[in-house]
């Protein structure tokens, strides 16, 4: 227990004796007398090599105690760290996050303090492999644990995917909602710090009447979600709306048919006909024109559209049309003596006059008819000015002989919806609500309805049917009530009793399938998914891997890569940034910070989606930039588009770029207003990328020497001597090296040859274990060559946000699973289908069990 | 409210002044009857019940800035026309009778931990901040919420809670904290951050919400209430917890929404009746202009208490930690956390200083504002007490002794102002807070580590 009182006492002798308990006091003696290297003492165990032959209280712990407890015992606590008391292996492996800190730390050299007697290299190395040895191969005992699953909302974020995958439109309302904190492993998606306070339920009730507004409530087509914000309607208003759809829907048609191309040769016809017409009204004042065109073979509608052309007459300006329009009402008045024939030679000579002057329609004309390449009749478009009346001209039996299947079936359907507007039938608009309801409710819930829940929902609309100033408002009101319910804003899986023999139950390809779907897309089951995972196949491996692989092929996948990625490496963050000093550099504006935080985004989003090895992260051989970032960054490729919304991606062979590293989003994050930080892009390299953090400086050290004995020194070398203090080596001892060896990129990202103040830079480091790190690709090929702890990182992260919520050590054997395949094959797949088949991924604990996982307190 | 048109801070003021002129109205002066008006009185100006002696309303609202002060130009001395201020408090000079320098002062429950977390989430708590990554949370009930929770639905708004910045996500994982902790001061329980608005306009538009058109609120709040405990039998007793704040939150809009349709009906109005037509909502978005977004958020303060909406507010200028880039300002050049760990360095230390001083300006502004607004018998200063402070004096060492701390205002609630406070007798930052605590009325013989409410008077 006392490991330095002991060897106090050997060193010290009988002056020690008496300092025994007061382990301060001691300390100071024993720092005093150990500066001298001193043999370790010869009863102290050698380790053997072989990790599986090392005891832990027999061999381990006689070292720990000899060279850690001084410091990390109850007592002492220094940093916080307390080693003392952990008596087996069972005990250390409950507290694997703090052993894993002590291994790194082993690993780099930077514990024991260089002010402390250290182990020799043997020993170092036979401890560290052993711990590693300890902490991989733990299995914790019993049954597989799942661990904590807590029901939480869905993340502003998966709120926002969600309102999009079930309404198809982008509105981004969770803006307006409050800011999530996070926790866990980092993710905002940590079911512990996701709240509810009563000021995000009253965001939830006004978000989600800013969504129904952009709802039509149709008898024939369900729920329609219009891009346009469409208000509130009244009820007539909405009747309206059918209207107009039909109307716009058979004008669609009739500016399709070909037969209205050329009024040039339809006015030889067409001409004659109506002043045929006008003589056939002297006989049967009630003949219509459309009864006049059936009769004649004739297009009803056209012969409309030119009688109404010639009654609107000419505009101002119309020169041509003053000629047509001449030309006809030049015609004598219809006379009932005159024959057929009679009637068609007079017509003649007018027709031919407006033909003409209609042929030159392309060249000479092109100012009144416009676009010449428009489909439509410039006579109808000019005879009926807005068209609307022309529709109806048009008999609706007419139209159809034009029409194909599908399009009569519209027809169809329309005049139906119009009908049903105009009826207004409560039992009809009952009947609706319930039929669309519930298609609607399954991909809200992300499941199959419960018996008695579609009834429910048709209670709430009758109670609220008669106060409601329009069928469709209650409708809008229903879905409102089905986007503040739990079932929608909340993920909530059942509890369900152990299965055999455990403490933990699978849970149900339904739940499997949101799971899967907020881990890869941050947002609700697709079609696909949910009916795969209702006909009970996604517990299926192979559908599931499937299923894995189809969803990062979708855009989708960005929401992985921007929340998971995204949080975890915080290169996003970068938009939120209020950027540098713009004294210093004048170049930087907001265009440059959105292109960064552009290039990050669509940079992780691309990795996912193509689904390369993870480890391009750091080594990848290319990039996604804009026309702006490829000069900002001096990339000699050409682009096409200049626009800052054009991204192209591009190699970035013979450049500094490639990776995270290269990225001016992660350069400019880790700088301060006024310049690059070595220190702040070492502690992101160790901490974020490979999960071994340094902790921040006490508070009485920390201090870059100042005064005129450091004037004119380079930042390396104010470093350099900030390091001879043992307190500060610790870490930076292995953060500088790693922020030197990217000292050539400035705060904003570019590739410089001399620091701020004008000095040329010197981009190598050192690390404690003696790797030389050569600039970037130095540095780069130095953490591919330890990618064992970016595996481990990065199965943590993913884990951690799939599961959303801080990592136990029950854990470890699906980490380690993870470690394993990556080291394998290390694509963004087989990382996630290992995910996704993990045991903690599928079950969660059964009522019963007690939540065991471990105190977060030291022992 | 009329068409939103976006239109800047100015005008919106101009708006407000409109109604600045309008005369008390005695008549209106009648919350908690008489008789308390009368107590009030007659406990020789100290407030009863939260009323100040005039009958009006007491309220209360704390503004934090983070990463501490220069303490060097820190200081206050002397009374009255005497009161001396120092550099970094010279602003306030104009309006020094209204304000009570509060010298000494510490959050003893702050040490330890780390140099921000722990000694931000805990500054109206004064309890420890439990270090963890998000699992369990632990914090303490902030003496603003304990206000808010005595006062609930006798106004439209049981608290407002602003700030400039979203709080940022994850854990800082250099010392294992979440970060939610550098960016809530204000906790409903002891486990839960009350969420900031950062937004002018969200935060105008809570104040000026239409109560009509609710009527379907209530029938779906009561639905899926339903939909909550039909659930409640299918889930675990975790899960359960996690359920129980979707009913805690159902039930506080209820209760607003109630609140709402009974605005205007409640014991004291303010006969000072501004029209939310005359006024112009701020424009969507968080504003460029840091100045513009802090006076904003301010005004919103102000014109909330000016209103009755509120009895209580909180304002953070910026997250525990914020990195501001802090440039806009005349000498300076760096973020706002970089600067404040200064190295003893005379030039971080001059910028430093000038960046705390920023700060007292917009305490200037706020407090100014509160005093140019005729309440009762005096000003909504007088009826107010405005907390300034931080968690840290000197932000180098991250220091949490002698902490900077102004209280501005509340002379209608027994505070006398216009001098500097030496607390060396009473030193902890929870007895001010039992202090105002009970002048809030509520009744409380202890807060934090306090004991003995420190004398105001």
């Amino acid at each position: 227990m006392h490991g330095r009182h002991r060897k106090t006492w050997l060193i010290g002798g009988l002056l020690a004796i008496g300092m025994v308990g007061t382990s301060a006091i001691s300390s100071l003696f024993a720092q005093d007398e150990d500066a001298g290297a001193e043999p370790p003492p010869d009863w102290l165990p050698t380790l053997s090599d072989d990790p599986a032959q090392i005891d832990f209280a027999e061999h381990a712990q006689p070292i720990l105690e000899w060279y850690c407890y001084d410091c990390h015992d109850r007592a002492t606590r220094k940093g916080g760290v307390v080693l003392a008391g952990i008596d087996s292996e069972r005990e250390l492996v409950e507290h694997f996050r703090e052993w894993e800190k002590v291994l790194d730390q082993l690993e780099a050299r930077t514990m024991p303090p260089m002010d402390a007697e250290q182990p020799d290299e043997a020993t170092r190395q036979r401890l560290a492999a052993y711990l590693r040895h300890v902490l991989d191969n733990y299995m914790p005992e019993g049954p597989p644990d799942p661990g904590p699953t807590l029901s939480r909302r869905l993340t502003n974020f998966e709120y926002d995917n969600t309102v999009r995958d079930l309404t198809g439109l982008d509105l981004r309302l969770a803006a307006q909602f409050p800011a999530e904190g996070g926790g866990g492993e980092g993710f905002t998606n940590n079911a512990d710090t996701l709240f509810l306070s009563p000021l995000l339920m009253e965001k939830y009730l006004d978000a989600s009447q800013q969504i129904v507004e952009h709802l039509e409530v149709s008898f024939t087509g369900g729920l329609v979600w219009h891009e346009t914000r469409l208000g509130d309607r009244g009820r007539q208003q909405w009747r309206d709306a059918a209207t107009q759809r039909l109307k716009q829907y058979r004008y669609d048609r009739l500016a399709e048919l070909d037969v209205f191309i050329d009024d040039a040769d339809q006015a030889a016809v067409y001409v004659p006909a109506l002043y045929r017409y006008r003589h056939a009204v002297l006989a049967d004042e009630t003949l219509t024109i459309d009864q006049f065109a059936e009769g004649e073979s004739l297009h009803a509608v056209y012969l409309h559209g030119l009688s109404a052309f010639f009654a609107a007459g000419p505009g101002e300006g119309d020169e041509p049309i003053a000629q047509v329009v001449a030309a006809w009402h030049a015609l004598p008045e219809p006379d009932a003596a005159r024959t057929v024939a009679e009637q068609d030679e007079l017509a003649a000579p007018a027709a031919r006059q407006i033909a003409s002057v209609l042929r030159r329609k392309p060249k000479e004309t092109a100012r009144w008819f416009g676009d010449v390449e428009d489909k439509r009749s410039f006579v109808l478009q000019a005879g009926y000015g807005r068209l609307e009346r022309m529709p109806f001209a048009y008999s609706d039996a007419q139209m159809r002989a034009t029409l194909d299947e599908a399009q009569r079936a519209e027809l169809q359907r329309l005049q139906d919806e119009d009908w049903l507007r105009r009826e207004g039938n409560a039992d009809h608009e009952r009947d609706a609500l319930r039929r669309m309801i519930g298609p609607f409710v399954r991909r809200a819930y992300r499941r199959p309805l419960l018996e008695g829940e579609l009834d429910a929902l048709a209670a709430f609309y009758d109670g609220i049917r008669d106060a409601s100033p329009s069928f469709e408002d209650a409708v809008r009101q229903t879905v409102r009530r089905v986007l503040v319910s739990p079932h929608f804003l909340l993920r909530v899986e059942q509890d369900r009793a152990a299965d055999d023999g455990g403490t933990s139950a699978r849970i149900s390809d339904i739940e499997l399938a949101s799971r899967l779907s907020y881990m890869l897309w941050a947002s609700m089951p697709d079609e696909d998914l949910l009916a795969t995972a209702e006909a009970g196949r996604l517990s299926d491996d192979a559908e599931l891997t499937r299923q894995v692989h189809r969803m990062l092929a979708d855009e989708k996948s960005s929401g992985f890569a921007e929340q998971m990625l995204g949080q975890w490496l915080g290169l996003p963050e970068v938009a939120r940034t209020d950027g540098p000093d713009v004294e210093v550099f004048p170049m930087y504006d907001t265009a440059l910070r959105d292109a960064l935080a552009g290039e990050a985004r669509l940079f992780l989003a691309e990795l996912v989606r193509t689904d390369t090895p993870t480890l391009s992260l750091i080594d990848a051989d290319f990039t996604v930039v804009n026309a702006a970032l490829a000069e900002h960054y001096g990339l000699p490729v050409a682009l096409g588009d200049e626009s800052p919304d054009a991204w192209h991606r591009v190699s970035t062979e013979g450049s500094p770029r490639g990776g995270v590293l290269g990225m001016g989003a992660f350069h400019l994050l880790t700088s301060y207003p006024t310049r690059s930080s070595p220190v702040l892009r070492g502690q992101w390299v160790l901490g974020a990328l490979l999960g071994s953090p340094t902790p921040p400086p006490p508070p009485d050290v920390g201090e870059l020497p100042e005064g005129e004995h450091v004037e004119g020194l380079s930042l390396r070398e104010r470093l350099s001597l900030h390091r001879a203090d043992p307190a500060c080596a610790v870490c930076h001892d292995r953060l500088d090296p790693v922020g030197f060896a990217m000292q050539r990129y400035d705060a904003l990202g570019r590739w410089v040859d001399k620091d701020h103040a004008g000095q040329p830079i010197d981009d190598h480091g050192t690390m404690p274990d003696g790797s030389e790190l050569a600039g970037v690709e130095g540095l780069r090929a130095y953490l591919v060559d330890n990618k064992d702890r970016f595996y481990r990182q990065i199965a943590r992260k993913t884990l951690g946000y799939a599961l959303g919520r801080e990592l136990e050590y029950t854990d470890r054997p699906t980490l380690r699973r993870l470690e394993q395949r990556l080291a394998e094959d290390d694509s963004f797949s087989t990382l996630l289908v290992e995910v996704a088949s993990s045991y903690p991924f599928q079950h969660r604990r059964a009522p019963e069990t007690r939540d065991i996982s471990p105190d977060e307190d030291s022992p | 409210m009329n068409t939103p048109k976006p239109i800047n801070r100015r005008t919106m003021l101009k708006g407000m002044g409109v109604t600045l002129a309008l005369p008390w109205l005695e008549s209106m002066n009648v919350i908690g009857g008489s008789a308390m008006a009368q107590g009030a009185a007659a406990a020789g100006g100290e407030a009863v019940g939260g009323l100040t002696a005039s009958g009006a309303p007491l309220r209360m609202a704390a503004l934090f800035m983070p990463n501490g002060v220069n303490t060097q130009h820190w200081d206050a001395q002397g009374e009255g026309d005497a009161m001396t201020l120092s550099d970094t408090l010279a602003p306030m000079d104009g309006i020094k009778q209204d304000i009570l320098v509060l010298k000494g002062l510490h959050n003893r429950n702050a040490a330890g931990g780390d140099g921000h977390y722990a000694k931000t989430a805990n500054l109206l708590s004064g309890e420890t901040v439990r270090k963890t990554k998000g699992r369990d949370l632990h914090v303490g009930v902030s003496m603003d919420q304990l206000i808010a929770q005595q006062y609930a639905g006798q106004t439209p708004l049981d608290s407002l809670v602003l700030a400039t910045e979203p709080t940022r996500g994850g854990v800082d994982t250099n010392v294992g904290f979440t970060q939610i902790y550098g960016g809530h001061i204000s906790w409903s329980s002891p486990t839960t951050p009350v969420p900031k608005e950062i937004y002018p306009r969200l935060a105008f538009d809570r104040l000026f919400r239409d109560s009509t058109a609710r009527a379907t609120d209530r029938s779906i709040l009561d639905a899926v209430l339903d939909d909550a405990n039909r659930l409640q039998n299918t889930v675990s007793t975790n899960d359960r917890q996690k359920l129980g704040e979707f009913f805690e939150s159902i039930r506080a809009v209820e209760s607003r929404i109630e609140a709402l349709e009974a605005e205007g009906r409640e014991q004291w109005t303010p006969d000072t009746a501004v029209d939310p037509d005359d006024l112009s909502r701020p424009a969507p978005g968080l504003p460029d202009d840091a100045t513009e977004h802090y006076r904003l958020m301010l005004d919103m303060i102000v014109l909330a208490f000016q209103m009755n909406k509120t009895r209580v507010a909180t304002f953070m200028f910026g997250n525990s930690v914020s990195g501001r880039n802090m440039s806009f300002l005349d000498g300076v050049s760096g973020g706002h956390h970089h600067l404040s760990h200064h190295e003893n360095s005379p030039d971080k230390l001059r910028q430093y200083q000038i960046i705390n001083r920023y700060f007292i300006e917009q305490l200037a502004y706020i407090t100014g504002r509160m005093k140019a607004i005729p309440e009762a018998d005096g000003t909504l200063l007088d009826h107010t007490m405005l907390l300034f402070g931080s968690g840290l004096s000197d932000g180098n060492s991250h220091n949490f002794r002698n902490l900077p701390v102004v209280l501005a205002g509340g002379r209608g609630a027994g505070v006398r102002t216009g001098r500097a406070l030496d607390c060396h007798d009473n030193n902890r930052l929870c007895a001010l807070h039992l202090s105002l605590l009970q002048r809030m009325g509520i009744v409380a013989e202890h807060f934090g580590d306090a004991d003995t409410p420190l004398d105001l008077s």
